[in-house]
């Protein structure tokens, strides 16, 4: 009898003291990740949230060097030494099947970039009511730039595939499936928030702008120059939209309102030595340069793959015989056809031989160098000044005004050694002089392929027709997997 | 320098005990005399029977867990006796070819590696290595789980090859002598009661224990030689004459301005002079194991204590292992009811790992400058290992193991147990790579991980017999673990100086550290804890061990299950019949006859602990090449789950059902005996990312959902056919089968492509999805032309040209595309097993044991890689690396492949076709044994109890229709990586067993 009660008691005292404790047991944390509901309650929230729009839109133009890939191989300057993917390119052949081809067809990690931005939208407002270290004033400047951010992937990923899903929600566990919009809209949508954003911008993040007093997160002005988003990102991005559209009456407008707030911004033009010497402006933080997507090598931000270095050098300057992708010395000649040029000097090295390297870019940090390490830390150079003043010569000559396109031309012309272009110039001429100048000066930044399609010169330039391009031949075709996982996708009509 | 210090303690301990056990032996005896059981080689498992300890007890149990076991279910045992007479290097090893029900796979024969084993087939989509690792059974130690590596790792890793930390197998910390059981226990009837950790099914190990007795010493020891295998080698010309068809056929000036630059110069001799690698890579090799053990004692107090020492050494590469173990066990019982056991073991594995390029990139996270492949000529190669024999590879796990168990008799029915056990191993590796073979930077990391599992087990169990007929028990317990996984690691390139090979971290404020640039550096730290909470109940019923039929309910609590869904109940049922035992049956010629069926549910753990609580936010802003960045502008980051995927919310419990009905028959007094299961296994409810509409940044949606159906058959003959005095012959035959299908997917999807695998409801989930090759189109007019739209057939988009293969158009649209694949062969083979006999002549035995497998394809993608090099020689990826194994004559039907165009856009050598699958049946010799015991008789004079002395043969001969290799050495995923994939070596082997 006393047994049983012995084994009754045992059995309630385990019980009574387990399950309390189980409870607390099993309610255990991840290490790892931080759940929703915990997140958006503090300024660290907020900052690290924010800054990760900046990190996926890196993630998404360098992934494969996309970047490089969309804007200059496939405008045909560069030759490919061997690689099957980077020739198929250059052929237009964007429907061939390799891994790296399956990650530029797809749109994916544009759009992670996309729905952070959506989801900072959203949540940065809510934060200084939970933290009041973090001012609605700061968030307001994050929520600024966010927006801008946001309209710059959307211009950015209608000039690759056109028309495309629109989504300005976060997407909060619903996956419907979202049919393409027309890139009209979507234009007009980036326009509209480049706008609304501008005015809570600072020209620069050196605290003696009242959108961003105080030093900017802690650190100095030069921690920020050209990094994050300022009303001279917001303008220019502004110009590119209006011009992409022909509506060069804005472009230039936009472009006139950064040029004339020349002293707050402190823009500069550069040398072709700063342009392309080590910690230059492909690393940028400098007055030259309007927008940069940044790699900061202090923080270890490098990476072996994802800049155009990668494709470009080779021994001596990295081990490897040869590189991936050249301009051909018949292409130097036919590009820099000009006396006094200084450029090709800078531009390319190794001329003797049979294929020339091109080392414009060449961010292998003192730290990695000797014998060098390949980790390249060269920034993503979105927009300079040299840029912003070929966009409004494009926009002035197509608005008619030929002396003043040939001043801002010129202007970039006696940057770099070469003679003022005698005035006057029928349109059509000037128009070729700022496609041939633009080809010379942004050679590896991205633009080619972007300027044909905008000048109009695909035609002359690929093998494209006109009903090739009504077809969506100037666009990338949509990856395999976007249109599998949504059944509103259609195809362009040219890569069925 | 350490080693030989441990080697050396390890030879004074052992010489220790031999002296401790000569002077104690005669007061050893003395100290047992009192008592009944005081019989030479007494086990206490015996005297523990005493006790009428026989009820079900739940998780292993020391010191007999095998005592508490339910001796029904379906299980397959190790034939373990034969077993100690090879020398295997891990458990996966020995239930190779040994066991029913349990598939091996060894990609490389690696010593000392981690591989993996699967019971009853697929228990999770294999789609990366992390899923493998996450896919293993439960490995119990004396009732303790051995917690494998966890695949977290992977995340900061850019390729999905080797995880970062040793990579040794950790079942390979167990040495072979000291193991007394290995089954695997297959059914629910046999392994419900370990709850979620028998999900994939459980392998479990039960070491020798304490026994009470005169001491016992026991000595095993062997030495073995492996052979080298005989390799073709091949220098330059070999490879330009393979080469040369394309480039006439197809090159163009491009092409031919881009052939190989190590090929192109036939004067030079580092390429074209003698390939004699042969002679530095491989190397015969001799591997020993010596182990002993002490046991005895009185029935109030007795132990046992081993120590081993054991080599295996590898003919490539210098490869292999050594390990330490030790393993302690006490039972003592200081009152009348109470029974108290202890055991300790602790093992250390140091292993040299192979030197591959590929595995060095891997592990540097860098790719090296693969331009040029290694020089197959000695007199260059020599210094390249020179070099390479600078550099650090510690690569260690160290682990312990601590049991304790408390038993309190109330009565002889009822009676309480509380039971802890420790599992912690420790995973640590020191890699140092010297500029002088790593492009003129070196490279250090270190890693410092651990994996620990704590449990504990108290339940009240009854158990009585009434009126000599009815036998009722019932078990009463709560089970709780906690499982935790942890890691430090950091990396630094380009350190400043060759004879530093190690590295100190530098800070914000000291850039420059004595060792590398603080901004060349980096270090991760990740964690992972998992926490179990379980209840449980069981009740059994016999009638004159005529009719069983039990039921065993369990509820489960886990960690990583979101709150609101934490809690699962699931219950086993099963019943037997011995119908032998019936009256009616007596007569019958057969000797046994028993059925059996059991049917249940057990849940089964998620592996990471970011599902309980919807969507989260974690750090995703690296890319392809450089997936671990975690900054923008040195400002951390925190982001959706894009590449993770979105979390649902309500993430519940995926479970397994599992139905068995097994039958086991004896003839003629059990001479021969036949086991049958039929089983039908399905993992339900499993979480799997499914890809959605990808303009919302999500690469997927984790859901609940996926399904996959196993069924299968096993069969074990047992036939002792010839049993007289001098002669004996004993055969055992075992068949397996298992056939898997996608039951289902979530969202009711009906098929879903990941990456380049098609899943379908209804077909197998591990075929490979292929397109089939018809040939060549040799000629332009050979392509046929859509008559509608006038259209060449084309590859998604691309004309195909002559030079490019034939594929079947399958939907006849005229476009060649992933419509066009089909789900063709795949790694499972339709039937697999052994056939092992025994003969014996008076004291002499001879052992030998087949291994066979029919109806598992390969993909072999070693060829296809020899085939494809115009888009690999010289890539930037893992894809272009040539190792020093590249100088080999090419091995199987190289000249049945046909010359298409390499350089064609439409990848005319792609691995993912029928040109590349091959059928991977085998059959092999895998062990032979001849062993000489000597009578005990005369032994006895010299105080000896037992002296066995073998000689074994591994490995000796294979039949295959594969002749590009060996073809059991293949990915998980079922791809022959051609020179990676290790076979192994013949090995012979001469030891002893020594008892007195």
């Amino acid at each position: 009898m006393l047994r049983k009660y012995i084994y009754i008691l045992l059995l309630a005292g385990t019980g009574a003291i387990c399950l309390p404790s189980c409870k607390k047991m099993l309610d255990v944390e991840s290490h790892r990740a931080v759940a929703e509901e915990n997140m958006w309650q503090t300024k660290n929230d907020a900052w690290a949230g924010s800054f990760a729009c900046y990190g996926l839109v890196r993630a998404a133009l360098v992934n494969e060097n996309a970047y490089w890939v969309y804007g200059d191989l496939r405008g045909g300057d560069f030759t490919i030494t061997k690689r099957g993917d980077l020739q198929a390119v250059t052929e237009n052949k964007l429907t061939s099947n390799y891994t790296t081809m399956d990650s530029w067809r797809d749109w994916r990690r544009f759009y992670a970039a996309v729905d952070q931005c959506n989801v900072s939208i959203e949540n940065l407002p809510k934060v200084p009511g939970r933290d009041y270290r973090y001012s609605t004033s700061e968030m307001k400047l994050d929520l600024a730039q966010v927006r801008v951010l946001r309209a710059f992937l959307y211009f950015y990923m209608v000039r690759v595939w056109g028309d495309i899903p629109f989504l300005t929600q976060p997407s909060g566990g619903d996956f419907g499936n979202v049919a393409k919009t027309d890139q009209k809209t979507i234009l007009a949508f980036c326009v509209s928030e480049a706008q609304a954003a501008y005015k809570d911008l600072p020209w620069r993040y050196n605290g003696k702008f009242p959108e961003a007093p105080g030093d900017y997160r802690g650190q100095a002005d030069s921690h920020f120059a050209g990094i994050t988003v300022t009303k001279g990102i917001a303008l220019d991005l502004l110009a590119h939209i209006y011009a992409w559209q022909h509506e060069y009456e804005q472009a230039a407008s936009y472009c006139d309102q950064i040029v004339d707030n020349q002293k707050s911004s402190e823009y500069a033009l550069v040398t072709t030595n700063d342009l392309t010497r080590l910690d230059g402006v492909f690393r940028g933080r400098t007055t030259n340069n309007i927008f940069q997507v940044d790699m900061n090598v202090d923080h270890a931000e490098y990476a072996t793959t994802g800049q155009l270095e990668d494709w470009t050098l080779r021994e001596p300057h990295i081990p490897k015989k040869e590189s991936e992708i050249y301009i051909s010395k018949d292409s130097i000649i036919d590009i820099f056809n000009e006396t006094g040029d200084n450029r090709e000097d800078y531009y390319f090295t190794r001329m003797d031989e049979e294929h020339p390297e091109f080392y414009k870019l060449k961010q292998l940090n003192s730290i990695m160098t000797n014998p060098p390490l390949r980790f390249y830390t060269s920034a993503v150079s979105i927009y300079r000044y040299e840029e912003l003043f070929l966009l409004r010569a494009e926009a002035r000559n197509a608005l008619g005004r030929i002396e003043d396109a040939i001043t801002d031309l010129n202007l970039v012309r006696a940057q770099r050694g070469l003679q003022p272009l005698a005035s006057p110039q029928s349109k059509e001429d000037l128009v070729n002089y700022i496609l041939q100048e633009r080809r010379r000066e942004l050679m590896g930044e991205g633009w080619r392929w972007f300027d044909l399609v905008r000048m109009g010169k695909l035609k002359e330039y690929t093998n494209l027709t006109e009903q090739d391009i009504n077809n969506g031949a100037a666009y990338w075709p949509i990856s395999k997997s976007a249109v599998q996982q949504n059944s509103q996708l259609e195809q362009l009509n040219y890569w069925k | 320098m350490s080693q030989r210090c441990f080697r050396f303690l390890q030879t004074a301990g052992f010489l220790l005990i031999l002296v401790v056990c000569t002077t104690n032996n005669i007061q050893g005896q003395a100290l047992f005399k009192q008592k009944d059981s005081a019989k030479d080689g007494f086990d206490s498992t015996v005297w523990l029977k005493y006790y009428a300890l026989n009820a079900r007890d739940t998780i292993g149990f020391f010191p007999n867990n095998e005592l508490y076991l339910s001796k029904d279910g379906a299980f397959s045992k190790v034939n373990i006796p034969a077993l100690r007479k090879v020398p295997y290097s891990d458990i996966n090893q020995m239930l190779d070819g040994r066991a029913t029900g349990i598939r091996v796979t060894i990609p490389s024969a690696e010593q000392g590696k981690r591989n993996g084993a699967m019971i009853r087939g697929y228990s999770n989509l294999l789609l990366n290595n992390g899923d493998v690792m996450t896919s293993q059974p439960t490995y119990l130690l004396n009732g303790v789980p051995i917690l494998l590596d966890h695949p977290f790792a992977f995340d900061i890793q850019r390729f999905d090859n080797n995880r970062l930390g040793t990579e040794n197998n950790l079942l390979s910390l167990i040495n072979q002598q000291d193991i007394k059981s290995v089954t695997v226990l297959k059914d629910f009837e046999a392994s419900a009661k370990y709850g979620p950790l028998a999900a994939a099914g459980v392998v479990n190990i039960e070491t020798y224990g304490p026994r009470s007795g005169s001491l016992q010493v026991d000595v095993n020891a062997h030495v073995s030689y492996s052979q080298a295998p005989n390799i073709e080698t091949v220098s330059g010309g070999y490879m330009r004459d393979f080469l040369n068809p394309f480039y006439q056929k197809y090159a163009g000036i491009q092409e031919l301005q881009n052939f190989p630059a190590y090929l192109a110069d036939s004067a030079r001799s580092e390429y074209y002079g003698p390939s004699d690698w042969d002679d530095l890579y491989f190397k015969d090799s001799w591997s020993d194991g010596v182990q002993a053990a002490i046991s005895g004692g009185s029935r109030l107090a007795n132990f046992r204590f081993s120590v081993g020492q054991t080599s295996y050494r590898g003919v490539r590469d210098a490869t292999g292992f050594n390990r330490y173990t030790v393993n302690f066990g006490i039972n003592i019982m200081p009152l009348h009811n109470l029974l108290i056991t202890t055991y300790l073991s602790a093992a250390t594995m140091s292993r040299d790992r192979n030197r591959f390029i590929r595995d060095r990139i891997v592990d540097e996270d860098y790719v090296l400058n693969l331009e040029a492949p290694p020089s197959p000529n000695s007199k260059y190669l020599s210094d390249y290992y020179f070099n390479l024999n600078q550099s650090i590879d510690n690569n260690k796990n160290n682990s312990i193991n601590v049991l304790a168990n408390v038993q309190y008799s109330f009565s002889k029915s009822i009676k309480v147990n509380s039971r802890m056990g420790i599992n912690y191993t420790q995973n640590f590796r020191d890699l140092f790579i010297p500029s002088t073979v790593n492009d003129g930077n070196n490279f250090s990391s270190n890693f410092d991980g651990f994996n620990k599992a704590i449990v504990w087990d108290n339940s009240v169990n009854f158990d009585k017999i009434y009126k000599n007929k009815h036998h009722v028990t019932a078990a009463l317990g709560m089970y709780t673990e906690w499982d935790r996984w942890d890691y430090k690691y950091g990396k630094a390139y380009k350190g400043k100086s060759d004879y530093i090979k190690i590295y100190q971290p530098g800070d914000d404020d000291n850039h420059e550290s004595t060792s590398n640039n603080f901004r060349l550096t980096a270090n991760a730290i990740d964690r992972i804890q998992s926490n179990l909470a379980s209840f449980y109940g069981n009740f059994g019923y016999s009638y004159l061990e005529k009719y069983e039929a039990g039921v065993y309910l369990r509820e489960d609590g886990s960690s990583n299950i979101p709150s609101a869904n934490r809690w699962l109940l699931s219950p086993t049922l099963h019943a037997a019949w011995t119908l032998s035992r019936e009256d009616w049956f007596k007569n019958s010629a057969l000797s046994l006859l028993k059925l059996r069926a059991s049917m249940g549910r057990v849940g089964k753990l998620l592996p990471y602990d970011y599902y309980k609580a919807g969507p989260i936010y974690n750090v995703e802003v690296g890319w392809n090449g450089n997936p671990n960045l975690s900054t923008y502008d040195a400002f951390p980051v925190l982001n959706g789950s894009y590449e993770l995927g979105y979390v649902s919310e309500d993430i519940q419990w995926p479970y397994v059902d599992q139905l068995n009905i097994g039958a086991d028959v004896g003839f003629l007094k059990d001479r021969l005996t036949i086991s049958v299961d039929l089983y039908s296994k399905s993992f339900k409810n499993l979480l799997l990312k499914m890809p959605v509409m990808e303009e919302k940044g999500y690469t997927g949606v984790v859901k609940n959902g996926l399904q996959i159906d196993n069924k299968g058959l096993e069969v074990t003959i047992d036939a002792n056919i010839i049993d007289r005095r001098d002669f004996g012959w004993q055969s055992t035959i075992g068949a397996s089968t298992n056939k898997n299908k996608l039951g289902a997917l979530p969202n009711n999807y009906q098929e879903i492509i990941i990456g380049d695998r098609y899943f379908k409801v209804g077909q197998p989930v591990d075929a490979y999805w292929l397109l089939q090759n018809k040939g060549i189109y040799s000629e332009e007019s050979e392509i046929p032309v859509d008559p509608a739209t006038h259209q060449k057939l084309s590859y998604q988009g691309l004309a195909i040209n002559a030079g490019d293969p034939k594929w079947v158009d399958v939907n006849g649209d005229y476009v060649i595309d992933d419509n066009d694949r089909v789900l063709k062969g795949s790694p499972s083979p339709d039937i697999f097993g052994f056939f092992s006999n025994k003969f014996r002549y008076k004291r002499l035995s001879l052992d030998f044991v087949f291994k066979y497998s029919f109806g598992a394809e390969l993909m072999d993608q070693a060829q296809a890689a020899a085939f494809d090099f115009a888009n690999r020689d010289g890539s930037d990826n893992l894809e272009g690396v040539k190792e020093i194994n590249f100088w080999q004559v090419h091995k199987g039907n190289y000249d049945e492949i046909p010359i298409y165009n390499p350089w064609s856009t439409v990848s005319p050598y792609q691995v993912n076709q029928d040109l590349f699958l091959k059928d991977a049946s085998f059959i092999k010799l895998k062990s032979l044994t001849l062993n000489y015991e000597f009578s005990p008789k005369s032994l006895k004079k010299y105080g000896i109890r037992n002296l066995d002395v073998y000689a074994t043969a591994q490995n000796l001969w294979t039949w295959s229709p594969y002749k590009g290799g060996d073809p059991e050495a293949v990915s998980y995923f079922g791809y022959a990586e051609g020179y990676y994939n290790w076979s192994y070596p013949k090995t012979f082997t001469l030891g002893f067993n020594f008892k007195f």
